[in-house]
């Protein structure tokens, strides 16, 4: 929400009133505008303080849907939408979205909630016109939400309830959370993640940040994320003679080491372990070429290196969420 | 009259430098090259860009027959020359030009002038002269000293290749000013950094090669092996391959698909001995000609397509010996092509949707910061698949842009879309798109790799959308198609 009030450091989280009650919270001025702020709305706040009455913040339900307008004359004929229908055409529904099993390429949803969708997707609610999504993050986790959908020329009734699954692939920004991470021989790994490509910045025009900003976006559409937890990177090295000459893969994604396949953080150490004849043996995503190191000296370096980096732990890994 | 004598002259003036044994003032072989250029939109393939105009130099290697860089010349709609101080200007025609060796053979009169003697190879610290010419035609001639020999990417292509590098004391403003050594060429000045007052020659050792290899048609090109290498200098993986530490050898990461490396070496190889000499651990040799050089140049610039080579190879931790015949460099195998030369894309636009293939030349259009710019997939599969595909004249289909029109009303977001299928049939490249089209009488479906529904166009509103399409956005045809380019690179003859 815009207001045409001032709002300057230190304003945010100030009340916007409106007849002495509360409409809104401050958060943020427009640089090179005179007097434009955006606040937090009423539905925002009011969703939040409701989520977070049982004691923990569960977000806003994600339905995970993307769709295509279902205008298209020809579109119509081949999915045998009736005249007089309208509704949006599901394209893609994300593995790790609320609607994942439920909805389905190539249906049609029709109504939300008993609200009839037009043909851009959008609904009649309290007299504005919204994106149909908006009928979900009205609502919390846990709720359902109700559908028709126009599937394999006739109407179904498809209910969702809303959650918000653990999603490892959609690289949201993180807060409070100590980034993980394992060092060994002074090469530091972590997982692919919001943070780590923001420190990418000049350097996301090389093609090895190229590749993760790909396996950002794309982890779940091109199926990379089947068999995985996480994308592990390696994300530093901390020069020491054992690592002279591991610079050339930094940024790039480990597959595997010594033939254990690596797919998430808590893997690594285990494969560490495996050494195939006193070798070590990193191979990264699109790259031919190995990272080899010694066992024997890669052993002897692990303190060393900790020691001259003033690093208290080696590694950081966070229990899994998911039972296995 | 200038015409009928001019065989005459020349011939002349060649058989007195050589029973004399002097050699003619090399000023006398340069004209100006004055080039009006005017490339396809990489973006928008039916449309051309602003017409640019370029100004260099050639040198005349024989009778009729003229050297310069590829460069200059690249989409080149007029050629001419001009003596230095005259008016008059001679149209020359591109006889070949390959973006491999950034080298241009071009055909036009050369009554007046001489042709150049080559070189020989000359070490770092050989003195050059260097000859420009001033707007008014005057002379200038500077001096200048070889600092260094090397293979280096091309300023004008991806490519890597033996280079000179010059300290000259001439400010030189144009491209293919010639560089002489005793009074012979020894190569063409490809870039000048004024800051630092040095030049990237192309040495007249792959000029003169260029030149012999035009002579006997058809032309093939480069030889190249088909193989990617890394330097293999960390003791410890030098350990682990069981090899000696003793500087020699480069590991092979991957061979390309269908070339002739793939079938004799595979990747986990290391080279040790390469054309009966030996490969140190950063992947240099000892040229007999330059010093120590890159292996690239023992491939591209020693030897031709189809010559049979013997590689010591170190597998199994043993050494064994295989022979390697060296392919053609073919930018058309590519998987993603580079399309250096700016040729015009094959496209397809049917009921507002773009359909091409994706190539380099498409995303570096999008300037410095094309990386960003472009759709991370597409960068992603030519930064690591360009030169791989699956089976041979496998391409990237994409849907490049939704020109708006009713007949795609609902598509009109989507772009830069990788295409399985067209009407059902998958599809490999775009001639299989338009061979779908000719067979379905037009394209009514198409499965994107992203989007779960198919987009389809009506079948009977396609014909009206099409010419609707054509009239609005001014396209000339809704489609170009090459015909089939035989093997190595484009000729860009010009009539």
């Amino acid at each position: 929400m815009q207001v045409d009030a001032a709002i300057n450091p230190g304003n945010s989280g100030g009340p916007v009133l409106f007849d002495n009650k509360v409409v809104a919270v401050a958060f943020q001025g427009i640089m090179g505008a005179q007097n434009l702020g955006y606040t937090i709305p009423l539905p925002v706040i009011e969703h939040f303080l409701k989520d977070i009455e049982d004691g923990t913040y569960d977000g806003y339900p994600e339905l995970g849907v993307e769709h295509l307008e279902s205008r298209n004359p020809a579109l119509r004929a081949d999915l045998g939408i009736p005249t007089g229908i309208s509704g949006v055409v599901v394209a893609y529904v994300d593995p790790f979205g609320a609607a994942a099993g439920l909805l389905k390429p190539r249906d049609v949803i029709l109504s939300i909630d008993g609200n009839t969708i037009a043909d851009d997707g959008s609904v009649g609610l309290d007299g504005n016109s919204v994106e149909y999504a908006e009928f979900t993050e009205r609502k919390q986790c846990t709720e359902k939400i109700f559908f028709t959908v126009w599937r394999d020329r006739k109407t179904a009734a498809v209910i969702v309830p809303l959650t918000r699954k653990p999603d490892p692939f959609i690289f949201r920004q993180t807060y409070d959370r100590q980034p993980e991470y394992v060092v060994t021989g002074g090469l530091v790994f972590c997982p692919l993640s919001r943070g780590y490509l923001a420190t990418l910045g000049n350097e996301l025009n090389t093609p090895a940040a190229q590749r993760l900003l790909y396996t950002s976006r794309y982890a779940k559409l091109d199926n990379l994320y089947k068999g995985r937890k996480q994308f592990v990177v390696l994300a530093g090295r901390l020069p020491h003679p054992i690592n002279t000459y591991c610079a050339t893969h930094l940024n790039q994604i480990l597959t595997s080491v010594n033939g254990q396949p690596i797919r998430d953080i808590g893997d690594l150490p285990e494969a560490l372990k495996k050494s195939s004849d006193g070798f070590i043996v990193f191979r990264f995503e699109g790259n031919d070429n190995p990272l080899i190191l010694e066992s024997g000296m890669l052993q002897k370096s692990e303190l060393e290196i900790l020691a001259q980096y003033n690093i208290p732990n080696p590694a950081h890994i966070e229990k899994q969420e998911i039972a296995q | 009259m200038r015409r009928i004598l001019a065989p005459l002259f020349s011939a002349l003036a060649i058989a007195l430098s050589a029973t004399a044994q002097t050699v003619v003032p090399p000023h006398q072989s340069v004209v100006e090259v004055i080039v009006t250029a005017q490339r396809f939109d990489p973006a928008v393939p039916w449309k051309k860009s602003k017409q640019e105009t370029r100004a260099g130099y050639a040198v005349v290697v024989a009778e009729g027959r003229l050297i310069t860089t590829e460069d200059l010349v690249r989409n080149a709609v007029l050629v001419e020359l001009r003596h230095p101080g005259d008016a008059t200007k001679i149209t020359a025609s591109v006889v070949e030009a390959d973006p491999r060796v950034n080298a241009a053979l071009l055909a036009a009169p050369t009554a007046g002038l001489t042709p150049v003697e080559w070189a020989d190879p000359v070490k770092p610290g050989a003195k050059i002269q260097l000859v420009q010419f001033d707007e008014a035609g005057q002379r200038q001639n500077g001096e200048g000293r070889i600092t260094g020999i090397e293979v280096a990417t091309l300023p004008s292509s991806v490519h890597s290749l033996l280079t000179f590098q010059a300290l000259t004391d001439l400010k030189l403003d144009r491209v293919g000013a010639p560089a002489f050594h005793e009074g012979r060429l020894i190569g063409l000045v490809m870039q000048y950094d004024e800051a630092s007052q040095t030049s990237m020659v192309l040495p007249s050792a792959l000029l003169k090669r260029f030149v012999e290899d035009v002579g006997h048609p058809p032309y093939r090109g480069v030889a190249v092996a088909g193989l990617m290498w890394s330097p293999l200098i960390e003791p410890v993986k030098r350990q682990y391959l069981g090899l000696p530490n003793d500087d020699r050898g480069v590991l092979i990461l991957r061979t390309i698909p269908g070339s002739s490396a793939s079938g004799v070496m595979q990747a986990g190889d290391v080279i040790l001995t390469w054309d009966g000499t030996p490969i140190d651990s950063q992947g240099y040799y000892n040229d007999p000609d330059f010093g120590r050089l890159l292996l690239v140049h023992q491939i591209s610039g020693r030897r031709h397509p189809g010559d049979t080579i013997a590689v010591t190879l170190w597998r199994n931790h043993k050494s064994e010996t295989v022979q390697l015949k060296l392919d053609a460099y073919d930018d058309s195998r590519s998987l993603v092509p580079l399309n250096t030369e700016g040729e015009q894309a094959e496209y397809l636009v049917e009921g507002g949707l773009i359909f091409r293939e994706l190539s380099a030349d498409y995303l570096l259009a999008r300037g410095p910061q094309w990386m960003i710019q472009s759709n991370a997939r597409l960068v992603t599969l030519y930064l690591t698949r360009a030169l791989a595909p699956e089976k041979p004249g496998d391409r990237i289909v994409i849907l490049s842009v939704v020109l708006p029109d009713p007949i795609n009303v609902g598509y009109q977001e989507i772009r830069d879309e990788v295409i399985l299928r067209v009407n059902g049939s998958p599809v490999a490249n775009l001639k299989e798109v338009f061979a779908i089209r000719d067979r379905d009488k037009g394209i009514t479906r198409v499965t994107t790799q992203t989007l779960g529904v198919d987009l389809m166009l009506e079948k009977t509103a396609l014909d009206e959308a099409n010419r609707r399409v054509a009239k609005i956005y001014r396209i000339p045809k809704l489609e170009h198609r090459k015909q089939s380019l035989p093997a190595g690179p484009h000729r860009a003859a010009l009539k």
